[in-house]
């Protein structure tokens, strides 16, 4: 009778819409949990079983799971202060001061927001670094590089975007001169004659700000790129990014890894017994990987089940980060200066922390330190996977003992000739001091910034030559290129004052 | 070696627990801290306590512990104040509390009687922080931080009666001898507020508002200044630049005035009442109650239409609006050179017409007079290429400057337009355009004369690229108003624009549409129209899709072209081709 299974189903409701969720039973046996992990999406994005390796934790520093932590905390908070920030050049500072007053705990989200920002950014570059250095980019995982640097872009931009909004000074000049570098191919088109018919500087500032001018437009175009359109692609680019990571074979591991390396890593005692117990279910083949082939008749080897090992460490981390930006969100407010005065110019007005590199180099020459070299350093960074084809271990800091020498040497070296170079500038000045009459072309074809690059590079290829090693090669030239980064940072960062003269001191700032 | 180990297995989960605990912690600190424990709400307790110690009656107690503690605030949207200092200051109409300790005290005086509150708020009076609900940022104490507006405090609290009160009021003695101190020591000759004064020093007319960062006073005097000003960077730095004006820039041209310090206290308020505010105001209160005497910058531009002028001077008044309104005024202070009343009673009548006539003459010839005015106002004076019969026009006008009636409604007086002495009427947008178009010189002027992009430049986006040749016209509107613009432009007093503009004078309708264009221009310079790309858009996309064809062609050129089994079948037929064994 269908009145009565009617009823039946009505008294098991609330036991059938349970199972409905937990269609696996309670994780109590690791075949409930492995079952479970594969028919969740979420959880799909990792493998079921993981190499222990993966666990080590001066292997990975867990920096890629800290980096999607800080970028989940700011999706929330972002949302939360999305719903009280009114993006109008006329609302939109007094909006952040209510935020910061009278919002219920608006002051701790915005702070939250600011400081997940700052951790974000350490932790992609810090993440890459170890990528690049572990030899994590090789033979199939050079897309996922790729995915890698689409990510660090995004990264960026978002954060570049986001600095507008609060519509204050330091936001307001922060993004003028960035706004500038845009507009720095302009440098080059102004000496060929040619800005009048082909401007590419000046387009690329007028498509980032809607007008010559900071205004309403840019303030829209910022908060239409960081709340919608940027978040949308590093949605999309980080799931590929972390779902890869499971297709290439979980985490770039050693062929040979010593039991010493494994030490303190959870071990899985019944993985002989995995293929002991004939499964329920048989396993087809379904895809071809790349690879060595399966082997048979023996469990797999130094694997254990992602639940519980790789999702406790995952949650710690992400604890671990929150736990950060907590408590620097409760002793130190996000900055916010005066309301936005385009009449009045901050004095040194500086890019975000993470551009000032960039700034010192384009106080040299616009068009290198702002298009040029950052074009060239991206470029090759993205081209690392395809130059550098080698075969090897992969998995190990620095490869070996060679890589360990190369890379020291590369830092002590990229160390003393950027602060030598930093030094000399300071000191004497440059072409323009000495010759002042000189044409720009030979400025911008011969400033710091590209005697570093010149540098760096006859030092990649000395090694080159020397190890006879594309990647020995690569670590050099990159470990160049992080050490240089650290220091124009700081260097931009602490000496650098009105006019973008060098003090040794905030307090020797003239005032005027 | 084992308790390591077994340590080490279960890091992730102690790095859960501790990080667990000091998130707790600190959300718990935070939501305490900033939800709980609110120093208004602690005052807010305090004054319901008082007022049910001070209820008479049983019910009347019972009702006042429904007293809610909640923020309060008052929002003027026309004077755009948001003040939440009655969330703090609750008591501030309860004339009960006269005698209470801040800020459960009542507003001394009488003033709410005439003012009420809900009406102007707060800031509008005191300055401060509005939105901001903590004593230090409410009061915008302090150096480090950057708050706009501190907390005024007598007699500077003086300077914002002002924002309102067009005219002097007897409860402002300080203002009062500020202003009047203003235009004794001749400021006016260096500094402009408004329409009104010199060139050579910094523009006043938002001195009040000056930025933290800006204008801050040296080292040396920062932390005297600061203890003397109740932490008021802005107080501070006024109090530098008045009494030790070569503090910062070093170089500067001010002479130190020897002033008393109660004097430097009366200036520093009149300078502190010069605000955008003070000016927004003005307009709202002329609105409301018209009758007010019309200060005298607003009288250029009051009227509208062609005016006509009649009397005894009326012909020297044309010449002198047309010529020299660009640098004198008559009783209005100095500009660029002298106040100009009642100069006929201080020089001769010979003189004052070679003066006019050939200037450049006279200092050549090192006429003592000259030379002293040369070096009091710096720049030199420079001939209009005027008729005797117009000197002596101008000379009676400048003998007789009353001597004139102007009426709003008649035709044009001798042929010309008057038009620049009534100020211009609302330009029309075909005005604006064509004054657009003669600045950059895609019209020519009627008599050939440069255009003005060619030394000019002005921030718009209808315009790219001026010349810096000479200054940068954005808000020269701003400065100077539609007549002195006009002036200059119908008689250039600078040499290289008057030599440039030789013999190529522009004409009347040239002159009132470039005057119009630089209104527009510093009306819209915060609101720029976005670029326009037309064509070069086109261009853009066309090449970016090709570039797309282009990325599209280096991926695909390795496709498969054949079907799948292809491979399969041409290795089997290949195989059978190849195979030299036997079957």
């Amino acid at each position: 009778m269908a009145v009565n299974d009617y009823f039946k189903n009505l008294v098991n409701l609330p036991r059938t819409f349970v199972e409905s969720f937990i269609r696996h039973g309670k994780p109590t046996s690791e075949r409930a949990r492995s079952q479970t992990v594969m028919s969740n999406i979420f959880l799909h994005i990792h493998s079921t079983r993981i190499h222990r390796y993966t666990l080590k934790k001066t292997f990975t520093f867990g920096l890629g799971i800290m980096a999607a932590a800080s970028f989940f905390i700011l999706t929330v908070t972002g949302i939360l202060l999305m719903v009280y920030y009114k993006p109008s050049v006329d609302l939109a500072y007094d909006s952040i001061k209510d935020i910061h007053y009278v919002v219920p705990s608006g002051r701790f989200i915005r702070n939250v927001h600011r400081w997940a920002t700052n951790v974000m950014i350490v932790s992609v570059i810090f993440h890459m670094a170890r990528v690049f250095y572990t030899a994590a980019y090789k033979e199939t995982r050079s897309f996922n590089w790729l995915m890698g640097m689409g990510l660090f872009v995004l990264t960026l931009g978002l954060s570049f975007t986001g600095y507008l909004l609060p519509w204050d000074q330091l936001a307001y000049w922060a993004v003028t001169i960035c706004s500038n570098i845009a507009a720095s191919p302009r440098e080059l088109t102004d000496l060929l004659g040619i800005t009048h018919f082909f401007d590419p500087g000046g387009l690329m500032k007028v498509l980032l700000l809607g007008s010559e001018e900071i205004g309403q437009d840019a303030l829209t175009r910022f908060f239409w790129l960081h709340c919608i359109v940027l978040p949308f692609f590093m949605v999309m680019i980080l799931s590929v990014h972390i779902w890869r990571v499971r297709k290439d074979g979980g985490l770039a591991r050693p062929d040979h890894i010593k039991d010493k390396d494994l030490k303190g890593i959870r071990e899985d005692e019944n993985a002989k017994h995995v293929f002991e117990n004939a499964p329920q279910k048989t396993y087809g083949l379904m895809c071809l990987v790349k690879g060595k082939s399966p082997v048979v008749g023996k469990g797999p080897e130094n694997t254990i089940p992602s639940w519980p090992s790789l999702f406790i460490a995952e949650i710690a981390l992400f604890m671990f980060t929150f736990a950060i930006v907590c408590v620097l969100s409760y002793f130190f407010d996000a900055p916010l200066k005066e309301i936005a005065n385009p009449t009045v110019p901050e004095n040194p007005a500086k890019a975000p922390w993470y551009f000032l590199g960039l700034q010192e180099l384009v106080s040299y020459s616009a068009f290198m330190g702002g298009v040029g070299i950052p074009t060239i350093a991206l470029l090759g960074l993205a081209l690392i996977p395809y130059l550098d084809r080698e075969k090897q271990t992969l998995g190990r800091w620095f490869d070996n003992r060679t890589g360990r020498r190369v890379a020291r040497h590369s830092f002590l070296y990229a160390a003393a000739v950027t602060i030598a170079l930093l030094a000399f500038t300071v000191k004497f000045g440059w072409l323009r001091n000495w010759y002042p009459d000189l044409s720009q072309a030979v400025i911008i074809f011969i400033n710091p910034g590209t005697v570093l690059l010149t540098f760096f590079v006859v030092w990649s290829f000395h090694c080159l030559y020397k190890y006879d090693s594309t990647r020995l090669s690569a670590i050099a030239l990159f470990t160049c290129f992080i050490v240089s980064f650290v220091i124009l940072t700081y260097f931009a960062t602490y000496h650098r004052g009105p006019n973008w003269h060098f003090y040794w001191l905030k307090s020797q700032w003239p005032i005027h | 070696m084992r308790g390591f180990n077994k340590l080490m297995n279960r890091f992730p989960k102690w790095m859960i627990l501790v990080s667990s605990i000091v998130i707790t912690l600190f959300l718990g600190l935070e939501a305490w801290r900033e939800n709980l424990n609110m120093e208004w709400q602690k005052y807010q307790h305090k004054y319901r306590e008082e007022l049910i110690y001070r209820a008479q009656s049983e019910p009347d107690r019972v009702s006042l512990r429904d007293y809610e503690i909640e923020l309060r605030q008052i929002v003027v949207p026309e004077l755009k104040s948001f003040d939440r200092c009655i969330t703090c200051h609750v008591a501030i109409e309860d004339s009960r509390m006269k005698d209470m300790p801040n800020p459960l005290k009542a507003h001394p005086g009488d003033y709410l009687d005439t003012h009420d509150m809900n009406k102007i708020g707060c800031t509008s009076c005191h300055d401060g922080q509005g939105r901001a609900v903590t004593f230090e940022d409410a009061h915008a104490k302090g150096v480090e931080k950057f708050w706009e507006k501190p907390l005024l405090r007598k007699p500077f609290i003086e300077a914002t009666c002002v924002r309102c009160h067009a005219d002097a009021l007897s409860q402002t003695p300080a203002y009062n001898l500020g202003k009047q101190l203003f235009q004794q020591k001749a400021c006016f000759a260096c500094h402009s507020i408004g329409d009104i004064g010199g060139v050579k020093g910094p523009a006043l007319s938002d001195i009040g508002n000056a930025s933290f960062h800006a204008k801050m006073p040296i080292p040396d005097n920062r932390h005297r200044l600061l203890e003397k000003f109740d932490q008021n960077v802005n107080l501070a730095y006024l109090y530098e630049a008045i009494a030790q004006p070569d503090a910062q820039p070093q170089d500067t041209l001010m002479k130190i005035t020897p002033l008393s310090e109660e004097e430097i206290i009366a200036l520093m308020v009149y300078l502190k009442s010069l605000s955008a505010e003070r000016r927004a105001m003005d307009i709202g209160v002329s609105q409301a109650q018209a009758t007010g005497p019309v200060p005298a910058a607003q009288v250029n531009t009051a009227s509208a239409g062609t005016v006509k002028v009649t009397g005894a001077s009326s012909k020297g008044y044309l010449v002198f609006s047309k010529n020299c309104v660009a640098c004198h005024t008559i009783g209005q202070g100095d500009r660029i050179g002298p106040d100009l009343k009642g100069v006929t009673s201080r020089r001769e009548y010979g003189w004052i017409k070679n003066m006019i006539k050939d200037p450049v003459a006279m200092i050549e010839s090192k006429d003592p007079a000259a030379l002293e005015l040369l070096r009091k106002y710096k720049t030199p004076m420079v001939g209009m290429g005027l008729t005797d019969e117009q000197v002596d026009d101008v000379i009676q006008y400048l003998k007789n400057p009353e001597d004139i009636s102007i009426t709003a409604d008649g035709a044009n007086v001798e042929g010309a337009t008057a038009q620049m002495a009534a100020g211009p009427k609302k330009a029309t947008q075909a005005e604006i355009a064509k004054g657009a178009a003669l600045f950059q010189g895609k019209q020519r002027f009627f008599n050939r004369g440069p255009s003005c992009i060619a030394c000019h430049d002005v921030r718009n986006s209808a315009i790219l690229g001026g010349g810096a040749l000479a200054k940068e016209l954005t808000d020269v509107h701003a400065r100077l108003g539609s007549m002195a613009i006009a002036a200059i432009l119908n008689n250039p007093p600078f040499l290289v624009m008057k030599e440039a503009y030789k013999n190529k004078p522009l004409k009347e309708d040239e002159i009132t549409t470039i005057t119009a264009f630089l209104e527009k221009t510093n009306e819209v310079q915060g609101n720029q129209l976005p670029g326009n790309y037309q064509s070069k858009m086109l261009l853009i996309g066309s090449a970016g899709f090709a570039g797309l064809l282009g990325f599209c062609c280096f991926f695909w050129f390795n496709r498969k072209r054949k079907s799948v089994n292809a491979a399969v079948y041409s290795r089997q037929k290949g195989a059978k081709k190849n195979f030299k064994g036997s079957l």
